[in-house]
Order: C-alpha cells, then structure tokens, then sequence
C-alpha cells in the first residue's frame, strides 16, 4: 500500500511543480507527506498489532488522498494545526496554530462535529489533534474551481512500550538530579 | 506612569495580565523579588515581570530570588522557562503534587507525541525540567504551611512567604486525575488535556509582620472540607488571619469563590485584584463582578473583559474560514498591570498605579 500512496503523492508533486501561475500555491507537500506517514504509520502498526481498528483510520486517510488525487492545484492554501480544548452537545472549541503564517498568533475557534468527516466523530476528545485545511482547489483540464474547507482528524501511531521506557528512564534522571526534600530550614 | 524601582525600604506587588497568562512580581525590601507565574506580552514576547524589571532598571539576574510555579495551566506558565534562564539567583518552588513519578512520566510521554506543532503547558514544564538539569538546579516543594522563605528586611520587620495548597487531599485528588488520564500502551496517542480542576495550585501567603497578602491562584471551591478553599482556610499559616491584599482567585469566577475568605478573613479596606479571562463568555461576569464589588470597595482587574479581537486576514479567507468555524479569535488578549507599593513595615497606605488595559472592576466589563 505504501508504494501506491508514494505514487500519487509523486504524481500530485510533478503535476504542481510544472505550473508557475502568480498567487497559486503549490499544493502543501507536507500535507501529502503528512497523510503518507500517517498511513505509513498505520499501516506498519496494523503489520504488528493486526488490530482491526487501524484497518479503518487506513482506509479514512485514503479517502483523504483521493480527495487531492482528482486537484491539479490548490490556491492559497491555509492550514492550521488544531487541538481539541472543550466539547459541548453540538460543538468542539479548539485551539489554532496557522501553518502557513508563521508570525499568525494562536487563535481559538469553535466547530461543528457536521464538518467532520465520516469516521472521525469517535476521535474528538480533549487533547486530541486535528488538521484544517481551506482553499481553493483548481481542477485538471479546466475542470470547475472549488471551494473547500477540510477538518481531518490525525491518525497518530499508538504509545509504545519504548515510550513509556524512556519516560521512566527520564523522570527517574529528574528525580535524582532535580528536587529536592529536604527544604527550607 | 512612573518607573522608578521601589526603594529598598518599600514593600511592592504587581500583578500582570491576561495578554496571555497571569504573572504576579513582588519586591520584599533590599532588592529581593519574588515572580509567581507567568505571562506573556504579546508584543515583545517576553515574560511581564522581566519587561517590567527591566523597564525599572532591576537587574533581574541577581534580584530574583524566589520563583513560584503555581499549576502547569499554560496561561500561567507560558514563558517560565524564559524567567527561570534569565533568573539564576532564584529558589524555584513548585507543587508538590508534580513531584510524584505518574505526573512526570505524563510530562515525558507528552513531549514524545509524533510531530505536534501545538504548545501545551506540559511542553513548558518539560522545557523547565530540560533546562532545570542542564544547569544543575534544583526545584523545591510547595505544598499547604511549607515556609518557602523567611528574612528580617529591615529593622524589626519579618517577612515570610508560604504556601498555603495543595493540601493532601488535593494532591491525593490531582494524582487519581493523573492516573485516570495516563496513556495506555497500544492506545492512540494525543496530547495530555488539563485538569479542569485547579486544587493542585499552589497559593501563596506573604507576611510583613502582622500583614498579609494572600495570591490566590487559580484555586477553586470544593464542597469537601479538606480540599480547595476550604482547607486553605484551615491552614495553620492562615489560620486566624485577615488580608490586606487579595489576588483574587480564579478570574473572579463563582467557581473560586469561597463566602467566608470575603466575609471574615479580608481587612474592609484591602486591595483585591484580579486578572480576566477572555475564552467564551470571560471571566468575571456581570454577576461575579456585582457580587465581588458588593464584598469589597477597592477592587481591580488588570484588564478589560472582551473578547479577545480577531486576526487580520483577506475578506475572502475570512468568508471561508467562517463558514466552518465560529468565532475565531487570537488565542491572547490585550492586558495592563497594577502596581501596589508601600512602605516595607506596611506603616503608610497602599499607594495604586493602574498601567495599561487596567480598570476599577466596576467598569471591567461593557
């Protein structure tokens, strides 16, 4: 699965790279690089744990590809990093940090669980890391321009037994070395 | 607005903030200072209280000598790390709570989480760990009726500073949340959400003699008598003691409120200062605001409520952006600082200086 996945990303790459239009952005490479990790990451832990649950978030990242597969370009693409703060019945607050602009601060803003994507609903909870994405996607061979506004839940890998190893290795390190019990005297 | 540092013989408190955080800043006599949290100025980003010795001409290195973590919510620890680097001379002090092994591996398994762009106040913690080892020092516990420091400023004046929380049962209650929260092997990573609650916090008693200053935090109300406010009223620091300036708790929200602090344990002609909170409806409401201001006279806030404004981008993108989310707003909002100085025996009144986006609390809110 990961040679077709670096196919289209390759083939989205080529088609952009050989258009130089004023104001059109090439397509956000780390957005396809992005979504390639991830299900390269699932895809590798779906191999070790044959958990039927990564078989699902595999799937949902490709639907996300084909979305791209059919854009020869995206203008102005924005693109913001998203952490989940609060949920409400109808609504989830998140907390922003803009990709694209570096000197952007961060922002807070409220969204509907309706814009998500099917299958993503189940992984909003506080903490949890979501990409958006808007723009305009132009389609190949005069194909009518459109609008979009993406939200797609990260897919991250699952905790390891080596992080919780290094964890312990380190707070043990900050334990010897940092506090201090016997205080003020 | 005068800048001149405080005289060596006069006791000073400024309180800072929103912008993006809280960050109290204190001098106890003879060039000494003491900064509990921080706060970020959204201009210079740099922390408040270093902007704030720097514009006084203190050198911050060498005056500093205490520094109090309160609770690893990012809007009072944003930019610690920065005042901890730059503030070599201090002894840092933080809840005990985050001494326990559970809390620090949640630290350091947060900072492993795959290619996260987003801060949280555990980055900030672990970032003060990191440095706290580079440099070989040392952190110190701060839990209810430790003495964290205790001097003769001048003739016949003791300071101390305590903290008053998180008392046991606080610290028990913060550890079962740290247990419940804790990573599970082959579950998805994401980052480590907050506590909503804030009874790990650590609030902080100076004494000058028979004057106190109580900064309360972010500390909340509990039904349970061993647990927030009410255990704080029990401390045996606090015990019997009335305030002559009260950082009040919690933005002024009811949820920090506790009747018999404002009742019985505030001096009538007290200062009591506040900080707001901007997200969703902000803190204080009308009705917090009302209520405080029926308690107190001489009550005010750092800064405005309002919403924090919005980021300036093409009409376009706007129109795009509203159609999925509602109400995007910069995260930070604009703040001011209230400076309070008096002599160091406490033996003249508490002399006021509004800086900024600072207002009466009675005009806080439109």
């Amino acid at each position: 699965m990961s040679s077709t996945i670096s196919s289209i990303s390759n083939n989205i790459k080529h088609t952009t790279e050989n258009n130089t239009e004023d104001n059109e952005v090439e397509l956000v490479k780390d957005q396809i690089a992005w979504n390639t990790i991830d299900i390269i990451e699932n895809e590798k832990e779906r191999n070790e744990l044959n958990n039927p649950q990564y078989k699902h978030e595999s799937s949902s990242a490709i639907h996300n590809l084909d979305f791209f597969k059919s854009i020869e370009k995206i203008k102005a693409p924005l693109e913001w990093e998203g952490s989940v703060l609060d949920l409400s019945r109808d609504t989830f607050t998140a907390r922003l940090k803009d990709l694209v602009d570096p000197d952007a601060p961060e922002e807070i803003a409220e969204f509907c669980y309706d814009d998500l994507q099917q299958g993503d609903e189940t992984l909003v909870k506080p903490g949890a890391v979501f990409r958006w994405i808007i723009g305009t996607t132009i389609s190949p061979k005069g194909g009518m321009n459109q609008k979009f506004s993406r939200l797609h839940f990260r897919k991250l890998p699952a905790w390891r037994e080596e992080h919780f190893n290094k964890a312990q290795e380190t707070t043990e390190d900050w334990i010897e070395n940092i506090f201090v019990t016997d205080d003020f005297k | 607005m005068s800048v001149n540092a405080p005289a060596h013989n006069e006791f000073e408190i400024v309180v800072f903030g929103p912008s993006w955080g809280e960050s109290i800043l204190f001098h106890y006599g003879n060039n000494d200072w003491a900064i509990i949290d921080s706060c970020i100025d959204e201009e210079t980003k740099l922390p408040a209280a270093i902007n704030y010795l720097n514009s006084i001409g203190v050198d911050h290195q060498n005056a500093v000598k205490q520094i109090v973590i309160s609770h690893w919510h990012d809007d009072h620890l944003k930019g610690m790390a920065s005042i901890i680097k730059e503030c070599t001379a201090a002894k840092l002090n933080c809840s005990s709570a985050y001494f326990s092994r559970e809390f620090l591996k949640l630290v350091n398994l947060n900072n492993q989480i795959s290619m996260l762009h987003t801060d949280t106040g555990l980055s900030e913690f672990e970032r003060i760990m990191c440095l706290l080892r580079e440099t070989n020092r040392k952190l110190h516990h701060a839990a209810q009726d430790r003495l964290l420091a205790k001097e003769i400023v001048a003739t016949g004046v003791n300071f101390e500073f305590y903290a008053v929380s998180p008392s046991d049962s606080s610290i028990s209650n913060f550890l079962n949340w740290v247990t419940t929260n804790f990573p599970v092997e082959k579950e998805t990573e994401r980052k480590i959400p907050a506590p909503s609650g804030n009874e790990a916090a650590i609030v902080n008693l100076v004494s000058i003699n028979d004057n106190h200053i109580l900064l309360g935090a972010d500390m909340l109300e509990y039904r349970d008598k061993d647990r927030g406010w009410n255990a704080i009223l029990k401390s045996v620091a606090f015990l019997h003691k009335k305030v002559c300036f009260l950082k009040i708790p919690h933005h002024g929200g009811q949820s920090g409120h506790n009747q018999e602090l404002w009742e019985s344990r505030i001096d009538d002609d007290a200062v009591c200062i506040l900080t707001p909170w901007s997200r969703n409806e902000g803190l204080p409401s009308h009705e917090d605001i009302n209520r405080i201001c029926a308690l107190q006279d001489q009550v005010y806030a750092t800064a405005k409520v309002r919403l924090s404004k919005k980021y300036k981008r093409d009409h376009a993108v706007s129109k795009l952006i509203r159609k999925t989310a509602s109400g995007m707003r910069v995260a930070s909002t604009s703040s001011g600082y209230i400076r309070s100085r008096r002599n160091i025996d406490f033996s003249t009144p508490w002399e006021i200086v509004l800086n900024g986006e600072a207002c009466q609390l009675a005009q806080a809110r439109d």
